[in-house]
């Protein structure tokens, strides 16, 4: 077990006018090599909960625990810099954090800080300057306010990788950015998992990417996890999907529409592939089965 | 929405809050004028129980009010010790350190010297009482309007009135942000928390490149805005708030101004009361500068 949860609530401000109670009793369990999603409304309170992962946010005194590949976060003298070599986090927008004058330095930035030598972190940079899709030598020596904005992502997120960890957890990654540019960062997400990081936690707002990637999504309400379920299960689920706002992937979309019209087809497909290959081998039957009449 | 409490206010519905912005301008000018002419304890008594009372009826907490106090009770502590060492007495007044040439400690210097420090008290809590029930943008807009004769001379009172609550807007911005920067290069192993100052300023440089960064990015974004509105200075522009005196706010100047009376009477004694001249001759209704045997 990867990450495991319990209990754990959070308050920002207590005690005061501004108090705002943000996670309510929350209980999760993440495996290695999971693919973990979470989706939830803005300000129902995703970034607290993976803020609580990185200790970025302290566990409050008595409002549950959390332990990440075995090390306890409710402990004082916590080790941050064991804890954050094993848990990687790429924020919101995270081009905004670039700060050095090359790419390269920029990238070590967190290797260095873990006081790795010279050579390791140099490997590393190159490992994760690699890794993101992004040419070293070409890329190196820039400033990285110079480059475009693809590629300043694409750093700011080997500057996490730089650190090797395990779990890499990602607020959004694909927020802001065209449909190509977040099928690039999202497919690169993938490539990460199967070449770095095993477990992977990431809260997205669209449904068809999330759909696509997770092997689990837990979906978030007014601080509390309301929902753990594979992509196939949640997305077939109306009730909760109706109780909760959520809107279903295109491919599941129209999927319904097809089974609403009396075509044989489950409503749970989350992918579009996977789709296609169901029409298409549908049209085969259709094509010698004269009476449904296909009203598209 | 998260709530930024930025500077001080203290959102209420206290007539305090309700006054014209312009009008508590001026109160508090003549607030501060008036400290300046009190000179015992008992009238320095006579304004914390005004000042006080005015703090219960803009339903602020007391706390929060004592709170912005005591950042400045340093400096109070701190000439209050170094007025009281150095001062020296009134002439023919006997030191209460007897004949040690230092420290030499007069019983006047500690009146002076405790007076002060009563001052400073009393300014800040009626400045403070200002900032907790005017919001920053009714400030500067009042500010503007106190200025605005200075057109005349051509200073460009508008401009600086914008350049003013534009600052004031961005700060909770740009404090958030700060808070965003400073969470993602932590994820990156950075630390904040070293004792060594050169060290610390060191640390600060991940995080300070990229706020300012963002600041011109903010202040490029923000320019075009107004540019697209057609913004062009304060000539013919109208306001959507208009500012208008109603009788509480003339009410507030007379009470104000019937307060400032009766300290310039204490003060002076214009009527030649006789009970001002005895408690001139006191310690707590004197001022420090009395002739010696009559203080004690
Ligand atoms: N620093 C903060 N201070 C006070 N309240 C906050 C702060 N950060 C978030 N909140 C509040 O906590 C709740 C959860 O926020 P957040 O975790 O950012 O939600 P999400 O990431 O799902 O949009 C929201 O209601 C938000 O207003
Ligand atoms: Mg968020």
């Amino acid at each position: 077990m990867s990450i495991i949860i319990k209990n754990l609530s959070y308050t920002y401000n207590p005690k005061s006018i501004f108090e705002k109670v943000a996670l309510k009793n929350i209980n999760l369990q993440i495996e290695n090599g999971d693919f973990f999603g979470i989706i939830g409304h803005t300000g129902s309170g995703k970034s607290t909960l993976i803020n609580h992962l990185n200790a970025l946010t302290r566990i409050q005194k008595g409002s549950g625990e959390i332990i990440i590949q075995g090390i306890d976060l409710t402990q004082k003298k916590l080790d941050f810099r064991r804890l954050r070599s094993e848990v990687g986090m790429v924020f919101q927008y995270p081009e905004y954090q670039l700060f050095d004058e090359t790419v390269a330095k920029d990238v070590g930035f967190g290797a260095r800080n873990l006081k790795l030598d010279k050579k390791e972190i140099e490997w590393r940079v190159k490992e994760a300057i690699e890794l993101v899709g992004l040419n070293y030598e070409e890329i190196k020596d820039r400033s990285p306010f110079e480059i475009s904005g693809g590629q300043k992502r694409r750093a700011a997120i080997a500057g996490v990788l730089a650190m090797r960890p395990k779990i890499l957890i990602l607020d959004e990654p694909t927020a802001g950015l065209d449909p190509r540019g977040k099928k690039e960062i999202l497919d690169l997400v993938q490539n990460i998992k199967e070449k770095m990081c095993r477990t992977i936690v990431m809260i997205s707002h669209n449904m068809d990417e999330i759909a696509r990637v997770a092997n689990k999504i837990a979906v978030m309400h007014k601080g509390e996890i309301v929902c753990v379920k594979p992509p196939k299960e949640l997305f077939s689920e109306r009730e909760i999907l109706k109780k909760y706002n959520i809107s279903m992937p295109q491919a599941t979309l129209l999927a319904n529409e097809l089974a609403d019209k009396g075509f044989e087809i489950d409503r749970g497909i989350v992918d579009e592939e996977e789709l296609i290959e169901k029409i298409t081998n549908y049209s085969g039957q259709i094509a010698n089965d004269e009476e449904i009449n296909l009203n598209l | 929405m998260k709530a930024v409490s930025f500077g001080q206010y203290y959102p209420s519905d206290s007539i305090l809050h309700r006054l014209d912005a312009r009008m508590k301008l001026l109160l508090v000018v003549l607030y501060i004028t008036m400290i300046f002419f009190v000179q015992s304890y008992i009238v320095f008594f006579a304004i914390l129980i005004f000042a006080f009372a005015l703090v219960l009826i803009s339903k602020v907490p007391f706390l929060k009010v004592l709170r912005s106090v005591r950042m400045i009770m340093f400096l109070m502590i701190f000439m209050f010790i170094i007025t009281t060492l150095f001062r020296g007495g009134n002439v023919g007044e006997v030191a209460l350190t007897g004949d040690l040439r230092f420290p030499s400690i007069y019983l006047s210097g500690i009146i002076h010297a405790s007076h002060m420090a009563l001052r400073i008290f009393c300014l800040v809590l009626g400045t403070s009482l200002l900032t907790f029930t005017t919001t920053p943008v009714e400030l500067t807009d009042a500010i503007e309007r106190a200025f605005s004769p200075l057109k005349l001379i051509r200073f460009p009172v508008h401009e600086m009135a914008l350049i003013m609550s534009i600052a004031l807007r961005l700060i909770p911005t740009l404090m958030e942000e700060t808070g965003k920067i400073i969470n993602a290069q932590k994820a990156r192993g950075a630390e904040f928390e070293s004792r060594n100052i050169f060290k610390k300023a060191k640390a600060m440089l991940p995080v300070l490149i990229p706020l300012f960064v963002s600041s011109f990015r903010r202040a490029e974004d923000l320019a075009n805005a107004m540019d697209s509105r057609c913004y062009r200075g304060s000539e013919g522009r109208t306001r959507l708030k208009q500012m208008r005196y109603r009788l509480k706010d003339l009410i507030a100047l007379l009470v104000v101004v019937a307060i400032f009376f009766a300290v310039l009477v204490f003060r002076y004694n214009f009527f030649d009361f006789e009970f001002i001249t005895y408690l001139g001759e006191t310690w707590w209704g004197g001022s420090s500068d009395l002739p010696p045997p009559s203080i004690i």
